[in-house]
């Protein structure tokens, strides 16, 4: 498999009212060509951040202090390069909120012409059939009569399909997606995410896909890293990481997806405590003050992923303890 | 329902507005203390004289009859004559509309350029020293009032330095402009900070969005960014701000050109309250209101052009 994306250590911070944190911290990701990889963790862990960083859209007072972006080329080897180059040139990302990630004053054809040109040269009636082309690409009913519409006449899933037709105008490699479907209600949830990976193994794409909801990754990932207060503490394929979590935090996260086959009885278990405060992290494993298995060494472990399956690596200093416990049928 | 049919609607819809208007300048008049035919045929006049001055003035009829006739005839376009100079109401603002059209143009022009560039530099820099200090000063000319802010530039940039006429209006443009020029940037100084707060949070609005941040993921910049991203984006509040400074701006006009002596219609309304010249001040309140009226309505359909959003029906 060729790498399509590699982030290399990547750290953000932001400075504000002189006190610096650190909300991204070493984030090393990589997503095959063609491949879904899943992007996991609660409110706060540095999910939109790190996909920011990627293309130089960080907000004010943010910086990247460290890391490296290295991107296939055409001539087949890994080359880095800077966040701003990227942008209408390789990769493109899907946003969060389709009602306010579209410019209100523009019409949807023009939204996504502006892709088409900001790419390559073309002309503008070039650009507006492939705008009107996208648009029914991304199933949108009607897509010529659509195109002349404002983008506050659409239903917040169809808009969410144009933000999917301007990203792909620019005919990326990478699609960055922030949780694409999280403001969406489940049915057109479904058919977004349907759509994403259609697109992605009939272009060939990759995706790195942002959520806080692990059923949403077994759904449209391969590969998964699962985030916690900005650093990735698992990785691996997506079957191994969900059924055979090496990490307390994966597992903790994995029990708490809400199965069919739960009882009325059974009530559904959410972590307890509250993610820390980038201001605030705790010392050693940054997890340990929330983990069932913490053991006094955990406050100083040193964060290093290391591989004890194949590809499938954790930063847990003590994952016999997870091994110990069935993590099948226990919810 | 077309733009047409839009406006026309809200033609309509202003007529009651209007009524209301004739109606509070003709009763305000009778509330103001003393008798115009007394005021008028002077101290020395016998009882004679000033009764067929009330006559002439219809001054005898019964209210209501007042009010009648007075909009009969403004229907017909006509205003009525001073009572001073026995002139048409008409003919005198006909006469002192460009004034005051030079200055309220001028002003509008001057203090949007210096609040949109201000205001999208502070909203640049948002927090920081230059955004302090633009506030600051905005602020400073905000609290000024306009005639002494007009009485400092006439005594330094007139009086002192001579690069402006004293008072005044002229015929060639060169010269009008010349004229123009320290009352307009007078009324520009009084009324650009709120155009600049206003502008500021519009940009940092805009600054913050995510569909700004979509433009820029694409690849978009610059120019290009701004034209098709920043620009109608942060203009529509921007313009129905200016439709609601109008009347604040007549207000102005009134001030200034009693400052800088300029023969418009704010100098002809001072006169005439003073004179109590009640025809020309219920006429050029009724020019004032209905060109308030009109701005708003312009206003309205440029911010529905504007931004999609907004509907129009
Ligand atoms: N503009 C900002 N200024 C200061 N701190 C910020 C800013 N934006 C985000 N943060 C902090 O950075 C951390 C990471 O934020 P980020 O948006 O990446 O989280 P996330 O994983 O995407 O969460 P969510 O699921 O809520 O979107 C958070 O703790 C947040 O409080
Ligand atoms: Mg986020």
């Amino acid at each position: 498999m060729t790498t399509a994306l590699e982030v290399r250590n990547l750290s953000v911070e932001i400075t504000r009212h002189g006190h610096t944190i650190r909300p991204v911290d070493d984030v090393s990701l990589s997503v095959d060509a063609g491949d879904c990889l899943g992007l996991v963790g609660e409110s706060g862990a540095g999910k939109s951040m790190t996909l920011k960083a990627i293309l130089g859209l960080l907000p004010k007072g943010a910086r990247v202090t460290s890391g490296e972006l290295l991107l296939h080329t055409a001539e087949g080897t890994l080359a880095s390069i800077d966040p701003i180059s990227v942008r209408g040139h390789g990769i493109s990302m899907v946003f969060q909120e389709p009602m306010t990630a579209l410019n209100p004053t523009r019409r949807v054809v023009d939204i996504i012409a502006d892709g088409a040109r900001a790419h390559r040269d073309m002309s503008k009636s070039e650009a507006h059939e492939t705008a009107v082309r996208l648009l029914g690409e991304v199933g949108v009913p009607a897509p010529e009569r659509r195109a002349r519409a404002w983008p506050h006449q659409l239903s917040g899933g169809l808009r969410q399909r144009v933000m999917i037709a301007m990203a792909l105008a620019t005919e990326p490699d990478v699609l960055l997606c922030d949780e694409p479907t999280t403001a969406l209600d489940v049915t057109v949830q479904d058919q977004i995410l349907g759509l994403l990976d259609r697109i992605r193994r009939e272009r060939g794409l990759s995706i790195i896909f942002v959520t806080h909801d692990l059923a949403v990754i077994g759904q449209v990932a391969q590969e998964v890293a699962v985030m916690y207060a900005g650093r990735v503490v698992e990785t691996g394929p997506v079957r191994p990481v969900l059924d055979r979590s090496l990490h307390p935090y994966t597992n903790a996260l994995v029990t708490s997806i809400p199965h069919v086959d739960i009882g009325t009885d059974q009530r559904l278990r959410t972590i307890e405590g509250a993610p820390p405060d980038p201001a605030n992290f705790p010392p050693g494993c940054r997890f340990s003050p929330r983990c069932p298995f913490a053991q006094p060494d955990c406050t100083r472990a040193e964060h290093v992923l290391v591989e004890q399956a194949t590809d499938h690596r954790t930063a847990c200093i003590h994952p016999e303890a997870l091994a110990s416990i069935s993590v099948e049928g226990s919810p | 329902m077309g733009r047409f049919g839009f406006v026309l609607r809200r033609i309509l819809g202003a007529i009651p507005l209007l009524i209301g208007i004739t109606l509070f300048t003709f009763i305000l008049l009778q509330l103001v203390p003393g008798d115009p035919a007394l005021t008028l045929a002077g101290p020395r006049a016998t009882e004679e004289r000033v009764e067929a001055i009330r006559e002439e003035l219809g001054l005898d009829r019964s209210l209501p009859a007042q009010y009648v006739a007075y909009v009969g005839n403004l229907l017909q376009g006509n205003l009525g004559q001073s009572i001073r100079s026995k002139e048409p109401v008409t003919s005198i603002i006909r006469e002192r509309t460009p004034v005051t059209v030079w200055l309220l143009g001028a002003a509008l022009i001057l203090s949007v350029s210096i609040a949109v560039p201000l205001g999208a530099h502070a909203a640049r820099h948002r927090g920081g020293w230059i955004d302090h200090a633009i506030r600051v000063v905005s602020t400073f000319f905000l609290t000024m009032p306009p005639f002494w802010v007009g009485l400092m530039l006439l005594l330094v940039f007139a009086l002192g330095a001579g690069w402006f006429p004293v008072g005044g209006f002229g015929e060639t443009t060169a010269e009008r402009l010349r004229a123009i020029a320290l009352p307009a940037f007078t009324l520009a100084l009084w009324i650009f900070p709120i155009q600049l707060q206003s502008f500021r949070s519009s940009m940092i609005d805009v600054d913050g969005s995510d569909y700004l941040q979509a433009g820029r993921s694409i690849g978009l910049e610059g120019l290009t960014l701004f034209r098709r991203y920043i620009l109608r984006n942060a203009t529509a509040a921007m313009v129905t701000l200016l439709a609601v400074q109008m009347g604040f701006m007549l207000f102005g006009a009134v001030i200034v050109e009693t400052t800088f002596n300029l023969n418009g219609l704010g100098d002809a309304m001072v006169r005439a309250v003073s004179g109590r010249d009640f025809a020309v001040v219920q006429g050029i309140t009724i020019v004032f209101a209905v060109a308030v009226i009109a701005i708003n309505l312009l206003a309205d359909v440029i911010v529905a052009a504007l931004d999609p959003r907004v509907e129009i029906q």
